[in-house]
């Protein structure tokens, strides 16, 4: 295990270096997935996109699940398919971390205006740790477009991120302990809005409203 | 000068000394100064006039500090310190801390900071058990974890990115192994399982 788990390592080092060689051998025992794997790596790092994550997705492959070359090969296309569509959805600066976290999202159901929802509300702050609560409620069962909607809603009253994740979090818990998705969310929402702002009260991004600059009276 | 000064005998002689001499010549200044600024060192030539240092050769720095090594662990036990010798770390050991991992303010932006986690897993029986996961790149070399002096407990500590992070442990180098305190999430792309660890910016 830890001769092959060092060598997935190494291969995903030596894709990192030289995926614009592409006919390096990456994958043991398979030339070409090794090839088609550095093509991935080489076009969206030309792309722009963030490519520790194709790195990652091929060593879990490798190392935890002991996939066959061309299951890793198919995930590390998938997956650089989802970052473009996040780092679209996230536009105009997104950092790696908030694209990797919203392809992500979207491996769960998520769709990309739902990720584009998520964003604006948020304004100019990073929106990693709410696109990951998406996920995570959407991972845990809950309606795609639903889980978009509170995420959207949370932000807009202002829910620290430590009460974005301990909803995903807890949500999480009461369906692994059985409940159903849609129940537990509901329960869980309930106990947090009751010491949130009211909807649209200091919403930032609402039309006509401004926190810091109340309108002037005619 | 003030009255004080004039009434007093001692600055008075000495005011009256210094009248007594003679004006400046300004042209003998002159060739002083500038007899001063041509004899003047420039930095290099400065070295010629210092001292020599004693030169100090590699194998008198190499005794000195094999010298200071064997002195220190001599002397170890006779240095007092403010830990008790009766502390009791079965159950607290000292979790590894792990270097910046993936997903780190180097690969998502300076604006995020790296929030310190720490990963615990009881298992009396491993003879060896790393953390692994999106953050340090799936590498079970990158994250061994430390095990308390009862044997009970392994942990580590691995500084991360605030987000979504899926992990799990390698157990004796090769069982993957799910953290029980977190919850399961199963990977759509190949249909396995992974434990999940949310992080909150601080």
């Amino acid at each position: 295990m830890i001769t092959r788990a060092a060598t997935a390592v190494a291969l995903v080092a030596s894709l990192a270096r030289v995926a614009s060689a592409q006919d390096t051998l990456l994958l043991p025992g398979d030339r070409d997935a090794s090839a088609e794997l550095a093509r991935i790596v080489s076009a969206a790092r030309d792309a722009g996109l963030p490519v520790d994550p194709i790195l990652g997705k091929v060593s879990y492959g490798v190392v935890v699940v002991h996939a066959p070359p061309q299951r890793i090969v198919a995930a590390a296309r998938a997956l650089a398919a989802r970052l473009e569509i996040a780092r679209d959805a996230l536009a105009p600066r997104p950092t790696p971390g908030d694209i990797a976290t919203g392809a992500d999202a979207l491996e769960f159901g998520a769709t990309k205006a739902e990720l584009r929802a998520v964003r604006t509300a948020s304004g100019d702050q990073p929106v990693s740790t709410p696109l990951g609560v998406l996920a995570q409620l959407v991972a845990s069962g809950v309606n795609a477009k639903r889980a978009a909607q509170i995420v959207t809603d949370l932000i807009k009253r202002h829910a620290s991120t430590a009460q974005l994740v301990a909803l995903g979090a807890d949500v999480n818990a009461d369906v692994a302990s059985g409940a159903q998705a849609t129940a537990a969310l509901d329960t869980r929402l309930r106990g947090l809005t009751a010491v949130l702002a009211p909807p649209g009260g200091v919403a930032l991004d609402a039309p006509g409203i401004s926190a810091t600059t109340p309108k002037k009276k005619p | 000068m003030t009255d004080h000064h004039e009434t007093d005998p001692l600055v008075q002689r000495a005011v009256d000394e210094l009248r007594r001499l003679p004006p400046l010549n300004a042209a003998a200044v002159s060739r002083i100064a500038g007899a001063a600024a041509a004899a003047r060192l420039t930095p290099a030539e400065d070295d010629f006039v210092r001292p020599p240092r004693p030169r100090v050769r590699w194998w008198m720095t190499i005794g000195l500090a094999a010298a200071a090594a064997i002195v220190g662990f001599v002397a170890r036990d006779m240095i007092p310190s403010d830990r008790p010798a009766d502390v009791d770390v079965a159950r607290t050991p000292t979790p590894t801390v792990a270097p910046a991992p993936m997903r780190t303010a180097a690969s998502t932006g300076a604006d995020v900071g790296l929030v310190p986690q720490q990963f615990v897993l009881e298992n009396r029986t491993a003879r060896s058990v790393s953390v692994v996961g999106d953050f340090n790149n799936w590498n079970p070399k990158a994250t061994p974890m430390s095990r308390s002096s009862d044997g009970a407990l392994w942990s580590a500590i691995v500084p991360i990115v605030p987000g979504r992070h899926v992990f799990g442990f390698i157990v004796n180098d090769s069982i993957f192994t799910l953290d029980p305190r977190r919850s399961t999430v199963r990977d759509p792309d190949f249909g396995t399982n992974t434990s999940v660890l949310m992080v909150a910016r601080p």
